[in-house]
């Protein structure tokens, strides 16, 4: 830990302008949450063109207007994929009607097959300094780690623990859970359940800088599970101590 | 690139061809033949060229390569060339070559036809007329583009302000240390060597690291003094920086001008586009380049509906630029709602179809307008550019993003068709039941209007008689005026001659009431006969007396002279009875003197020679005593030559032969005076010779001689003497013998006359005494003129009064006579006066009767006007609508269970379609976007220029900030352009400073003269300024009703817009609760809006200048600004505590200043030196926060010195001022000092401008006094 702090340091320190005028450091929190879900495996196929198919095989539509008036979508939208459709044979006009030819009823059919995959589960890791999923892996503890404080304004936050669905479904294509494979794509279909898992502490090095020449005062925070300087935690401090750094520090 | 020229229908064209053209086409084909029928028409764009050497009209026919397939796959969709030369038999092609596929083919400088090529021979195509004509109103394209150039040149000053420092040559340097700030926006770079002159050049350029792939940002700031440079760094390195990724291999720096290299590029490309008549609306180099214009105005004006609420002026910009054909312009001052607008245009181009670009000179700008735009189906935009410069709000409309965006869109909408699915069919039958209730109503609506098509066609008949009548009674009224002209004329003629009789006749009476009457004058005249006869009698009298006494004179005379001739006879007789007694002529001559007898002229002349002759013989006696002396002078010098025996006979013998010449005539005189001479040598002469002698002898001889011939002379006169006399005498006798003669003659003569004379006499005697006897003469006192006067006088006094007499008598004649006339004329005048009241009384009757029928054919007009037939038409028509309709809305109904059933499953596939599931949606989208954004620079960038070549209506927003080469570019593509605008907002910026400020800083610097003018003029003009003040009134607008300000914030900018058509309005109903800003503190009151902070201007508020640079601050009003601000902080968390403000809410303020520096300090003093966290901020200065508004604006406006110029700098700049002040919408502050700008300022025009603003500022009771405690 200390030597990542110096060699933290040291990085700031080669700004000639910048002096540390205060350093120190704490963790943040992380959750560790558990989603389990349903993944399940489909044939990529445009969804608007999925969509007229059915719609030809369960309505008799003369025109790309009746289409459009029932899908809310754009007419040329539909011109162009009834063309499309028409020059690949999954649609012909019969007696005036858009008719699905059998190529398209095969089509379709592939289309909709959905092959339902087990459940799955993952963790994800929830910060609720940062209001938001990290994607990250957590690091082997640090020496020292187990001395540090908590971040000063944790205790605010109300940590929340329920997420919506697709706050979910979204962390987890964010973590790359839903995958493609030449035409066949597996993506997330529903969430089952989710719940926390543990708290895990992540610790952060703050710095408070002071730019001699344009008598600036910054926080650099580094966050070692994200292995970056965290703006979300910098601004936080800026925001809400660059005050009391100007009474504290430069006062002297 | 341009789709301007539409095509003309395909037409037959003869097509002759040369040798070296049929070379060209056998590189393709065997023979032209065969080349020309691959197709059966080729589309084709004639270009016009200079005329030829010969005079031919030469062209330029250029094969479209995309169109005419079979051709391109011929030639590899290369560009085929066929020069022609054009004739009237067909076109002469003289030579054929393919040039490379992207040679441009369609221009607007050339004529698009589709042709036929024929090459048969004699095959009777021709040329066809329309084709030759349009040919030869092409224009010859070289010209034009020659033109387009020379007037594109003058804004070459605008590349080259931006290529001043663009031409230079990558620079490298080395560094030591590399820092960021912060947030990692920026970087420092230390210890960096270059050379001075690269150093100057740093500013603006891109920066690249060794290590990494593309520029990390560009150069704000080069300080050669401590080796650094300052970066800004592009937001994907910020990541990586934060990562602790910046991991270059070598500690090297390259700096480049790339981006502006580029950019410059493209804008040159614009001019040439323009040049070549590539500009996608032909009209566009007369638009911009014109002093007024030629426009195409749609004189239908749009009906339009709108989709945003808009006000009047919104209304008419929407409607004008709709209507418009090429341009349309529109002036919109702050807040004004431009971009409600632009959004509004946009969306009536996508109902009509249209595809649409916005573009503007800031991406913020562009975002802005795509934000506002309404969702709606119709509507699709796309928002091009790169992502990292493209605002959160412009984002969405990305290309990677607009699937989804489409998404969100469609579920939005399909929701709330699921929402109403339960309401729906209610919903529809309700609708059925309106239309049967429509149809039922239009029924009875076409039961009247069939009526009134009745009326309608009675009418019809009505009028038709109207009109007849009509026709008739001004045929009337014609004849009448007819009639009544004729009257008047003869009515005058009358009058005028009653007139003159009246006149006649008076002048009669007057005549004869003036004058005696006629016996009287009679007795007149005879009385004046009497006297002249006594006149007469007189002047015969005295006439007779006069005779008389010249009678008696002459007879006197007459004795006289008979008395005279009577004393001349008898002198005569004497003289001959004397004559014979006289001998001497003297005699002679004294006897006729003594009678008085003239000599006749003979007898005179030959009394002279007579004299002569008897002085010769007188003279004779002086040569005989010279001869006497001569003989003793010769004898003694014989004597004296005997002596010396000298032979003097030979002196006289050879007298004259000597050789010696002697005069042959002497005088006397002369002889004396030799014969003195000679006595005097002979005396006196010692030398004296015999030779001497001799020749004196010969002289003697020779005079001695001489005088011998002398008296022979004499000898010979005295005989001539006696004859001479004797003849005298004869002829003196015979005169006077005719002298008598002539005299007896005369007597007679003369005795006779006296005779004659005296009876003469006596018989005036007579005469004379009888006269005497008649009158009494003596009364004769007058002489004989006076009398003749007095009788011509009394002569003419008769004629006279014969005349009056003549005429009193014939006007007593006349006068009964004219008075007869003179009343027959007086009664022809009153019957015509009354025909003529007749005529007039009946022409009063025949108008007011027209104008009863014209008052009766108008009514019927009315009717007639009326379109029953049309409304019948309508009215069937909506009959049959609402019946296809209920027929639609029954089938909806019939549908509904189905239609619901698919809107539920397309509903949730939707929600959970993924990107993939997007993809071609995105493609659709893409293809059919009809809004697109873009900044105008980017909109000439190559992969736009493919994808989107030419836009229906290109709208450009904040014009007045982009200079005319950015401004050609997005206009180039655009069939029609919209500009929006405001000229009374800054201009262009360059960098941190305004063109201008720019422009005038070369212009100091630059010592080219031909640099400086033409940079002077670039100065001078603001296209969009030209544009607005130039063009028709139907091409442009402003909009006047602004909505951002409070009204007193607002009145600060309205003598901005004075001079505009319309004063800038306030749209908001009620300001003070539209605009409240809720705060109540210190410095501010709820009412207050505007408020000037004033600074003393006194040390310590001076300003300061930065060491090395223009800019300068103000630590005063730093200071004064952190008091407001921790005041506005304070009033607003006491809001929120009172509950007028929400308690998540902040204030947004923006604290903007004329100059940079002092933003630098104003931000530093926001983040780090006051906790204000229930404001939000936002701060730059005036120039970048154009387009920008907030709800509390702070105005620092740092110029504040005792120097004696005065000078303000920036703040001079009405435009600047306007933006700074048309900011805030709830609250403006100034901080400054009025002193300063009022009084101090250089410029007259300044101080009046910011004098104005104090009276506004003090018209709000809005000055406070700054000082150290803030008190008011």
């Amino acid at each position: 830990m200390i030597d990542l702090e110096k060699r933290l340091k040291k990085e700031l320190q080669q700004n000639v302008q910048a002096k540390i005028v205060s350093s120190t450091a704490w963790t943040i929190p992380l959750h560790t949450i558990e989603v389990e879900y349903k993944p399940v495996k489909r044939i990529k196929m445009d969804v608007l063109m999925k969509m007229m198919l059915i719609t030809c095989q369960k309505a008799e539509l003369t025109s790309g207007k009746q289409i459009s008036e029932l899908l809310l979508v754009e007419q040329l939208f539909m011109e162009d994929l009834i063309n499309i459709m028409k020059r690949t044979r999954l649609i012909e006009i019969k007696n005036q009607i858009l008719t699905l030819t059998e190529k398209g009823c095969n089509q379709l059919e592939e289309g909709i097959f959905e092959e339902e995959l087990d459940a799955r589960s993952q963790n994800l890791l929830y910060s609720p300094s940062h209001c938001s999923f990290l994607q990250g892996e957590i690091k082997p503890a640090l020496d020292g780690e187990e001395t540090l404080n908590l971040y000063r304004y944790t205790s605010e936050e109300k940590v929340r623990l329920k997420w919506e669905d697709a706050v979910l479904i979204d962390a987890l294509q964010t973590k790359g859970m839903e995958t493609v494979d030449g035409d066949l794509q597996t993506v997330v279909s529903e969430i089952v359940s989710s719940s926390e898992l543990y708290v895990d502490d992540v610790p952060c090095f703050e710095f408070i800088l002071h730019n001699k020449s344009e008598d600036l005062l910054y926080a650099r925070v580094w966050n070692t599970f994200l292995d970056q300087w965290d703006e979300t935690l910098e601004n936080e401090l800026n925001e809400r101590e660059r005050v009391v750094w100007r009474e504290k520090y430069l006062k002297e | 690139m341009s789709q301007s020229a539409t095509l003309v229908k395909t037409m037959r064209c003869n097509l002759m061809i040369t040798n070296k053209a049929r070379k060209g086409i056998q590189e393709w084909s065997t023979d032209e033949h065969a080349f020309f029928n691959i197709q059966n028409s080729f589309e084709v764009y004639i270009e016009k060229r200079p005329v030829n050497n010969h005079g031919n009209t030469s062209l330029s026919i250029y094969f479209d390569n995309v169109t005419n397939v079979k051709l391109a796959e011929k030639v590899d969709s290369r560009v085929v060339v066929m020069e022609c030369i054009l004739q009237k038999d067909g076109l002469l092609a003289t030579g054929l070559h393919v040039r490379g596929p992207k040679v441009p083919v369609r221009t607007n400088r050339r004529l698009a036809v589709d042709l036929d090529f024929v090459t048969t021979r004699n095959n009777g195509a021709g040329m066809p007329l329309v084709l030759h004509t349009k040919i030869q109103d092409l224009p010859v394209a070289e010209e034009r583009s020659e033109y387009v150039k020379k007037r594109i040149s003058s804004w070459e000053g605008y590349l080259k302000i931006q290529e001043r420092n663009a031409d230079i040559a990558d620079i490298a340097s080395p560094y030591s240390k590399l820092a960021f700030n912060a947030d990692f926006s920026r970087m420092t770079l230390h210890g960096c060597t270059m050379n001075a002159n690269e150093w100057k050049n740093l500013r603006g350029l891109s920066v690249t690291l060794k290590g990494f792939q593309n520029d990390v940002g560009d150069i704000l700031k080069a300080d050669r003094a401590k080796q650094t440079i300052e970066v800004e760094i592009k937001p994907k390195f910020r990541e990586l920086a934060r990562k602790n990724q910046w991991n270059p291999k070598s500690k090297e720096v390259v700096f480049s001008n790339f981006a502006s290299l580029s950019q410059i590029r493209r804008l040159r490309k614009g001019f040439e586009d323009l040049q070549n008549g590539l500009a996608a609306n032909p009209n566009l180099e007369k638009i911009l380049f014109e002093d007024r214009p030629t426009i195409r105005v749609n004189a239908k004006r749009r009906e339009l509906e709108f989709h945003n609420q808009l006000n009047e002026f919104q209304q008419e910009a929407v409607v004008g630029a709709m209507s418009a054909e090429d341009l349309y312009v529109i002036q919109g001052p702050p807040g004004t709602g431009k971009t409600t607008v632009i959004s509004e245009i946009c969306q009536q181009n996508a109902k009509a179809g249209l595809r649409t670009l916005v573009a503007s000179q800031s991406n913020l700008a562009v975002d802005n307008a795509l934000s506002r735009l309404l969702s709606n189906k119709e509507i699709r935009i796309l928002r091009f550019g790169r992502t990292e410069s493209i605002e959160e709000e412009g984002k969405r409309f990305i290309e990677e993003n607009v699937g989804l965006y489409w998404k969100e869109q469609t579920l939005i909408s399909l929701k709330k068709e699921l929402d109403e699915h339960s309401l729906r069919e209610g919903q529809l039958l309700e609708q059925i039941a309106g239309c049967e209730c429509r149809i039922e109503e239009l029924s009875k609506e076409q039961i009247l209007i069939k009526k009134a098509i009745e009326q309608k066609a009675e009418a019809k008949v009505e009028h038709e008689v109207r009109l007849e009548e009509i026709k008739q009674l001004k045929k009337q009224i014609v004849l009448l005026k007819k009639d009544r002209e004729e009257l008047e004329i003869s009515l005058y003629d009358v009058r005028v001659k009653s007139e003159a009789l009246a006149h006649e006749l008076e002048t009669m009476d007057r005549f004869i009431q003036t004058n005696p009457t006629r016996e009287e004058l009679n007795s007149e005249i005879d009385q004046f006969m009497v006297k002249i006869k006594d006149i007469q009698n007189y002047i015969l009298y005295k006439e007779t007396i006069d005779s008389l006494q010249q009678t008696e004179i002459n007879v006197e005379t007459y004795r006289e002279k008979y008395q005279e001739v009577l004393v001349k006879l008898n002198h005569l007789e004497m003289l001959k009875s004397d004559i014979d007694s006289i001998r001497k002529v003297d005699q002679l001559k004294s006897k006729m003197n003594e009678y008085e007898i003239e000599c006749s002229s003979q007898l005179q002349f030959q009394m002279t020679e007579l004299d002569e002759l008897i002085g010769k013989i007188l003279a004779f006696t002086d040569w005989q005593e010279l001869n006497s002396r001569l003989f003793a002078a010769i004898d003694y010098v014989e004597k004296l030559l005997q002596k010396y025996k000298f032979p003097f006979e030979n002196v006289k013998n050879n007298m004259g032969r000597s050789g010696i010449l002697f005069d042959s005539e002497y005088t006397v005189k002369e002889i004396h005076q030799f014969m003195n001479r000679m006595k005097h040598i002979m005396t006196a002469d010692d030398e004296l010779t015999t030779e001497k002698l001799a020749i004196l002898l010969e002289g003697l001889y020779v005079r001695e001689k001489f005088v011998i011939k002398q008296k022979s002379t004499v000898q010979m006169a005295k005989n001539s003497s006696i004859t001479k006399f004797q003849s005298i005498k004869s002829q003196v006798l015979s005169d006077t013998n005719r002298e008598m003669m002539s005299l007896q003659h005369l007597k007679t003569e003369l005795a006779n006359k006296a005779i004659n004379e005296k009876n003469q006499l006596d018989f005036l005697q007579k005469t004379v005494k009888q006269l005497e006897i008649e009158i009494d003469t003596t009364k004769l006192l007058s002489t004989s003129a006076e009398l003749k006067d007095k009788k011509l006088e009394m002569e003419s006094s008769i004629v006279a009064l014969k005349k009056t007499e003549e005429t009193v008598t014939s006007y007593m004649e006349q006068l009964e006579m004219k008075k007869r006339d003179l009343q027959k004329v007086t009664k022809e005048l009153e019957e015509k006066e009354a025909v003529l009241q007749d005529n007039e009384l009946k022409t009063k009757q025949v108008n007011a009767d027209g104008l009863e029928q014209e008052r009766i054919l108008k009514a019927l007009d009315e009717i007639l006007l009326q379109n029953p037939e049309q409304a019948l038409e309508n009215t069937v028509e909506a009959i049959k609508g609402t019946k296809g309709e209920m027929v639609k809305l029954q089938l909806e109904k019939d549908h509904l269970p189905i239609t619901q059933a698919v809107q539920n499953e397309w509903y949730l596939l939707l929600k959970e379609a993924n990107d993939h599931d997007l993809d071609e949606i995105r493609k659709l989208y893409v293809r059919h976007a009809n809004v697109i954004g873009t900044t105008c620079v980017a909109s000439a960038r190559k992969e736009f220029m493919e994808n989107y070549p030419v836009f229906d209506v290109v709208i450009i927003d904040e014009v007045s900030k982009a200079t005319p080469p950015e401004l050609l570019l997005p206009m180039l593509k655009g069939k029609k352009i919209i500009l929006v605008g405001d000229h009374h907002q800054l201009p262009p910026l360059v960098g941190e400073d305004t063109l201008d400020e720019t422009l005038q800083a070369i212009l100091e610097e630059s010592d080219n003269l031909e640099e400086k003018d033409e940079l002077k003029k670039l100065l001078k003009e603001s296209l969009f300024e030209r544009l607005f003040k130039n063009l028709p009134k139907t091409s442009k607008t402003m909009l006047a009703i602004q909505y951002r300000m409070h009204e007193s914030i607002m009145e600060t900018i309205t003598p901005f817009y004075e001079e505009e058509n319309y004063r800038l309005q306030c749209g908001l109903a009620d300001s003070d609760t539209a605009r409240d800003h809720l705060l109540e503190s210190r410095y501010v009151k709820r009412k207050d809006h505007l408020l000037w902070l004033d600074m003393p201007s006194e040390k310590p508020y001076f300003e300061e200048r930065m060491k090395d640079g223009k800019s300068r601050f103000n630590q005063a009003e730093l200071d004064a600004i952190r008091d407001v601000l921790i005041d506005l902080n304070d009033a607003t968390a006491n809001a929120k505590k009172e509950g007028r403000m929400d308690p998540d809410e902040r204030k947004s303020i923006g604290v903007i200043s004329f100059y940079g520096e002092q933003v630098k300090r104003i931000d530093r003093l926001i983040g780090q030196q006051a906790n204000l966290s229930h404001l939000t901020f936002r701060t730059g200065t005036v120039d970048k926060f154009q387009g920008m508004e907030m709800d509390v604006i702070l105005l620092s406006m740092v110029r504040n010195n005792q120097e004696k110029s005065g000078d303000i700098g920036f703040a001079n700049d009405y435009r600047r001022l306007n933006v700074a002040l048309s900011r805030a919408r709830e609250l403006l502050i100034l901080v400054g000092s009025s002193h300063m700008f009022t009084k101090r300022a250089k410029q007259r025009t300044s101080r009046e401008m910011y004098e104005r603003l104090l009276q506004i500022v003090k018209g709000n009771n809005g000055l406070i006094n700054f000082q150290k405690d803030g008190n008011k």
